[in-house]
């Protein structure tokens, strides 16, 4: 039996609760339910199911009801500390059978203010939550293509492949938006931060994301034109300098290697993306996602 | 002096060294299906570390285990010019390298403080004074089920024995504030003895897998690498004093730390500890299979 979405969402609602509640017994866990949190194999009850303290404001969620996918971004406190989280759940006959936990507890480079900023925020933009007109719908295919582009688009990005992006599209990195963001560009320096996700790449700067692995898509929601991802980008921290398409060769500080483990989720209207929402959370080069 | 078999052993460090700072695996005398991880994620060699390395810090030991076919090697390193702080493990078999396990300590861990080695751990125990290698991993492993239980039996400890994380020391040292301090009570400024029982360490509520690699009675060392669990429910202990102490932040989410260890002994007794360790997600496997030596679970 398929759940609908409405169903698939108030599993999210349910297993939240639970979560901070740090009591699994309320769930309809399925016979062969199995957890992952950041990538390993854990017992319901360990990792933030031994931590967590309560529910924040801010909720994503997306639902797949053919596939029984329900994916939600959200804040936490974990023994009073803010973390993000983007969680999936997989669901079978009504039963959570699978939980997908990344949690980010980052808060290096700009990303200390983002619990606070997704609290002030409350929920995610509406555009994320807008009924495409039928006519305009894409296929699955289709809109999973549109996400694999903007993989593409960053993976070594070079500046000559650059995925189709809505002018306004913005991306939202663990609460805090990494584009149209003056503030993050320094004095005196050409703009950055502050172009659109397609002037960024356009000039070439993030040739230092040497891979992105596991491109899996669990959920795509056709009706609202929303692709997920639970991909690892790479960073192998041999690439020192970026030579952009303008001209300019500025120095790269990654200097180690590094991977992200992320919960991407992609909004895409006619065909382009209109925005991107992202968890990020730091994790030994290489490691696998358990799934 | 170290022995012949030992000599050996530590010209695979040598070679394996060589070839980082090359970038070049190819020059590794490697065994077909010889393994790779890095902070317990198995890559290809030539990935992680092979394509940052630039070169030894002045931290640096090296130890041999002729009966285990194991060599280890502690040391400051430099990522391009970022400090790093580097575990290794060689498991080598009819002169070829069938394993490689690699910690890089990277980012705030402290490599900038990793000093010098301490000379102790690569000096020779007298004949009278040394351990059998047996008896010093059930010390190991009596030192951890102490860790576990917060107590600590009836282990032995030289006077001056000091125990480093990732450079920085955590016992005997009054001077270090950040952690483990309220009202009458500061962890640090205790003996390594005297902490167990204080319940400081009781967020650690498993070291497990245990893996022992070297036991050398010559030397009197052990060294092991050794996954500590941190769930990260606890965020409070009542010390002996009977002040609430809370637990450091990184103690307050779940987590494990992937350490390599080196110990020494004399007569017996703990001379002297240092530790390198990774922090990972909780519950990550080591990317290696249950030990011969010691608990497994």
């Amino acid at each position: 039996m398929a759940a609908d979405a409405s169903a698939l969402e108030k599993l999210a609602e349910l297993y939240l609760d639970a979560l901070v509640a740090r009591d699994p017994g309320t769930l309809p866990l399925h016979s062969d339910f199995r957890l992952t949190e950041n990538g390993q194999t854990l017992a319901i009850g360990d990792g933030l199911w031994g931590t967590a303290s309560a529910r924040g404001k801010y909720l994503h969620v997306v639902a797949e009801p053919e596939t029984g996918a329900v994916v939600l971004t959200t804040v936490l406190r974990e023994n009073d500390l803010p973390v993000i989280a983007g969680i999936r759940l997989g669901v079978r006959d009504g039963l959570i059978a699978e939980a997908e936990m990344v949690v980010s507890r980052s808060d290096i480079l700009f990303y200390k203010d983002g619990p606070a900023n997704l609290e002030a925020m409350g929920a995610p933009a509406a555009l994320w939550t807008q009924i495409e007109p039928e006519a305009e719908r894409a296929s699955r295919e289709d809109l999973i293509a549109v996400a694999g582009s903007y993989f593409d688009t960053l993976e070594r990005n070079d500046g000559r492949h650059i995925a189709p992006f809505e002018d306004g599209c913005r991306r939202l990195d663990n609460g805090v938006f990494a584009t149209q963001a003056p503030e993050f560009d320094k004095p005196g320096e050409p703009p950055f931060y502050a172009l659109g996700p397609a002037g960024q790449f356009a000039l070439g700067y993030f040739i230092f994301v040497t891979r992105i692995r596991e491109r899996r898509y669990p959920l795509v929601d056709v009706a609202r034109g929303v692709v997920v991802s639970f991909p690892f980008l790479d960073h192998a921290g041999t690439i020192h300098e970026a030579r952009l398409t303008d001209g300019r060769t500025v120095p790269i500080g990654v200097r180690q290697p590094f991977s992200w483990q992320i919960c991407e989720m992609f909004k895409i209207r006619r065909g382009r993306i209109a925005q991107i929402e992202v968890v990020l959370n730091m994790v030994p080069y290489g490691m696998g996602s358990g799934w | 002096m170290d022995t012949p078999a030992e000599q050996h052993l530590l010209t695979f460090i040598e070679s394996y060294i060589a070839a980082l700072a090359a970038h070049d695996p190819s020059r590794l005398p490697l065994a077909s299906g010889a393994r790779y991880t890095e902070n317990t994620n198995e890559i290809a060699f030539g990935q992680g570390l092979w394509g940052t390395f630039s070169g030894l810090g002045d931290y640096d030991i090296r130890v041999a285990d002729p009966a285990r076919n194991a060599v280890c090697l502690l040391a400051s390193i430099t990522e391009h010019e970022a400090p790093a702080i580097f575990a290794l493990r060689l498991r080598i078999e009819a002169d070829r390298i069938v394993e490689a396990e690699a910690l890089v300590a990277r980012g705030r861990a402290g490599a900038e403080t990793m000093g010098v080695a301490d000379p102790v751990f690569t000096t020779e125990v007298p004949p009278e004074q040394r351990t059998p290698q047996a008896d010093m991993i059930a010390l190991v492993d009596r030192y951890f089920d102490g860790v576990e239980q917060s107590d600590a039996f009836d282990l032995r400890f030289h006077p001056d024995c000091v125990r480093r994380e990732n450079g920085s020391q955590s016992t005997s040292i009054p001077d270090r504030t950040e952690d483990f301090v309220a009202g009458r009570f500061h962890g640090y400024a205790l003996d390594i003895r005297a902490q167990f029982a204080t319940r400081m360490w009781s967020f650690i509520e498993r070291v497990s897998p245990r893996r022992y690699v070297i036991a050398n009675e010559r030397t009197g060392v052990v060294v092991g690498f050794f996954g500590f669990q941190h769930p990260g429910a606890i965020t409070h202990f009542i010390a002996p004093t009977g002040d609430r102490v809370p637990m450091p932040p990184y103690a307050l989410a779940p987590s494990t730390f992937e350490i390599a260890e080196i110990f020494k002994f004399e007569a017996g007794a703990f001379r002297r500890i240092e530790a390198i360790g990774v922090i990972l997600p909780f519950g990550q496997h080591p990317g290696w299979p249950a030990p011969q030596h010691g608990r497994t679970t």
